[in-house]
């Protein structure tokens, strides 16, 4: 049905299609910080495109050079958000959190220019991309409104705009990013319904990423969330998201994370290969799609170039086995 | 760390920054005024692996989110039986006790939590409260070291038990386990990062002799709270850690007023309401300023530098002998409990 969908946009991927993730390492000009070099993100946008495109992934991210640093993004992006002072993450890892001090609102358009531009740059499908309401909600520190509910429906609400805004710019494939799902299983309605008020009757292949959370206790019911594709970060956790799919199949196309990019080791073809084998194994070929966990973005830019390469020669040897079974 | 990893500086030079950086922290929470302090668990890489590492789960099942605090953690993978037989956190905390100008309470994640944030794939354990049941006996252990080595109070924190209120008999269970290894050693439940209200019944018949409670989160603990009141020792969690805005004082000194009569324990604490990591350095120091502002308040306008060695304590903070009694009284139980 999702296939169907998008061949009434005019895309038609081949079987178990590989993406690139949300975010792609900076070159020289994009590296974090809070004034945007246009130019260089423009270069390195187009970079990234063509590295994926030769690469032979199906779907083209946007590589995000964009908003490579969150808070300063969003601020840039929405008004009522501005970047907050640093927080450990783990480890030695730091990061400036976002913060909502005001009226969350739209401004302009942020990312649907990003889109074009990329869009232009290669004769592949492009996904365009936005924040997910309920995370930015979760893990923003909000100090504006009442209660995460009214934050998250707020800040839906002026997604939507920029939604249209990809949309009118020709965009029909867009992913949204929910890292926060599974973090309070009880607010699982408060995701579906931001949601929702997001995408609602508009024309386009929705793309739902979560990643780094246990989804046993939002199991079956995220698939209420209303979207085409969920995309899940799995090589991190070994794939074990699949052990769910025995209580109810999953129903719809998944994005299959089969990269762990937190790992200091690239994998191997064989060893992505064999995770998409284990997808195989719980999920039609139809409905899946391969990507790697999350975003990139902290790996060296060489790294990600091999890891991306990796993944497509792993995803063009899957099909052809499985090519080879349905000839069989 | 980053030089450390990169092979820049020995592991003594890390040992010494860390040690200069929970003196910095003990030191920071001393100025503002905390009667109670912690070390910051600035050791720990997140709040999960550290203990569960030194019980012998070191391989990692990868990195997950701790709850919506923004930050994350290392999932352990528990693929052997857990071993202990040294200390956890106990030799730390002795040396925070001895360059703390301030009595220092312990933090230790709670059986339920650290069961549920672990991987038990390919391990001996077939369901997570086995695994937490297999955890309790070495939390038992640590409690007698932390007590020898002088800790004020330990605080079990068990987030996973608002995303898990089933789980409640189990915890109990745990509870009694330590409570009968624990000695005077004062312990104290934090169902943190989220709303306990619903829980309050359950929770007040656990062998702890504290409680917090997240005012932050929702206001049914709270209302829960004001119906049935607490005969146990309670902490207030009361400046947000979601949030970077900074409450009214008066309003909170106003609000804990009216809960704190209903607190029938020898002692109530304030503290902040989630967990201080979550938020920018600069934003958790105005949260602890807060609280020593807050227990000023409660306690009729004295400020915590007069008389630090007073007041009873906690983590990040402060507080206080129960309101609703006179001055005179609140100072006679203080001299008592000295």
């Amino acid at each position: 049905m999702s296939r169907a969908k998008l061949k009434e946009f005019g895309i038609e991927l081949p079987i178990l299609p590989g993406a690139g993730p949300h975010l792609l390492p900076a070159v020289s000009g994009t590296e974090q910080r809070d004034e945007l070099d246009e130019q260089a993100c423009r270069a390195a946008t187009a970079e990234w495109v063509k590295f994926q495109s030769e690469a032979g992934l199906d779907v083209i991210s946007d590589a995000g050079q964009y908003r490579l640093e969150e808070a300063g993004y969003l601020s840039r992006a929405l008004g009522g958000f501005k970047p907050g002072g640093l927080v450990r993450l783990y480890g030695n890892k730091y990061r400036r959190r976002p913060v909502i001090s005001g009226k969350v609102k739209w401004k302009a358009s942020f990312a649907a220019s990003w889109w074009k531009f990329a869009r232009g740059q290669t004769d592949r499908p492009v996904k365009g991309h936005l924040p997910g309401p309920y995370s930015l909600a979760a893990l923003s520190l909000d100090s504006h409104y009442p209660d995460r509910r009214k934050a998250a429906l707020a800040i839906s609400r002026e997604l939507r705009r920029e939604a249209e805004a990809l949309i009118k710019a020709g965009c029909r494939m867009i992913e949204i990013d929910e890292p926060a799902l599974g973090l309070s299983p009880e607010e699982l309605p408060l995701v579906i319904e931001a949601v929702q008020v997001l995408v609602g009757r508009l024309p386009a292949y929705f793309i739902l990423h979560a990643c780094y959370a246990d989804l046993s206790r939002v199991y079956p019911g995220m698939l209420d969330i209303p979207v085409q594709n969920i995309s899940l970060e799995m090589a991190a956790s070994d794939m074990e998201f699949l052990d769910l799919l025995a209580a109810k199949p999953f129903g719809r196309d998944i994005s299959l994370g089969v990269i762990d990019v937190k790992a200091k080791r690239a994998e191997t073809a064989d060893c992505i290969r064999a995770r998409i084998k284990q997808g195989l194994g719980a999920l039609k070929p139809e409905r899946i799609w391969v990507v790697p966990d999350y975003g990139m973005e902290e790996l060296a830019a060489e790294d990600a170039r091999g890891r991306l390469k990796t993944m497509a020669e792993a995803v063009a040897a899957a099909r052809q086995a499985l090519s080879q079974r349905q000839d069989r | 760390m980053d030089a450390f990893s990169r092979g820049e500086i020995q592991e003594s030079d890390l040992a010494a920054v860390r040690e200069e950086t929970v003196r910095e922290v003990l030191a920071e929470q001393a100025r503002a005024g905390l009667d109670i302090v912690s070390d910051g668990q600035v050791r720990w890489h997140d709040p999960v692996s550290h203990l569960m590492g030194r019980l012998g789960a070191v391989e990692s099942a990868g990195l997950r989110r701790y709850f919506d605090t923004g930050t994350f953690y290392l999932r352990p993978r528990v693929s052997r039986p857990l071993a202990g037989g040294n200390p956890l956190i106990a030799e730390e905390m002795k040396w925070a006790r001895a360059v703390s100008m301030r009595p220092v309470v312990a933090a230790l994640p709670g059986p339920l939590t650290l069961s549920r944030l672990s991987s038990r794939r390919g391990g001996p354990y077939s369901s997570p409260d086995e695994l937490a049941r297999a955890i309790v006996p070495f939390l038992a252990e640590e409690l007698g070291r932390l007590a020898d080595a002088g800790v004020a109070a330990v605080v079990l924190d068990e987030p996973s038990l608002i995303r898990e209120p089933e789980s409640l008999p189990l915890v109990a269970d745990c509870l009694e386990v330590l409570a009968a290894r624990k000695g005077r050693l004062p312990l104290w439940l934090y169902p943190s990062l989220g709303d306990a209200g619903p829980l309050l019944p359950g929770l007040q018949a656990l062998a702890a002799d504290g409680l917090i409670l997240d005012f932050c989160r929702g206001p049914a603990a709270a209302d829960a709270l004001r119906l049935a009141g607490t005969q146990m020792c309670l902490g207030l969690g009361l400046a947000g850690c979601g949030s970077v805005r900074l409450e009214s004082a008066a309003e909170l000194a106003e609000f804990a007023a009216k809960l704190l009569r209903k607190v029938r324990g020898e002692e109530a604490w304030l503290v902040p309401g989630g967990t201080l990591e979550s938020l920018p350095r600069e934003n958790a120091r105005e949260k602890l300023l807060l609280l020593a502002k807050v227990r000023d308040m409660l306690l009729g306008g004295r400020t915590g530098r007069e008389r630090p060695q007073r007041r009873p304590v906690r983590k990040p903070v402060a507080k206080k002998r129960r309101a609703g009694q006179s001055r005179r009284s609140r100072s006679a139980r203080g001299r008592k409990r000295r």
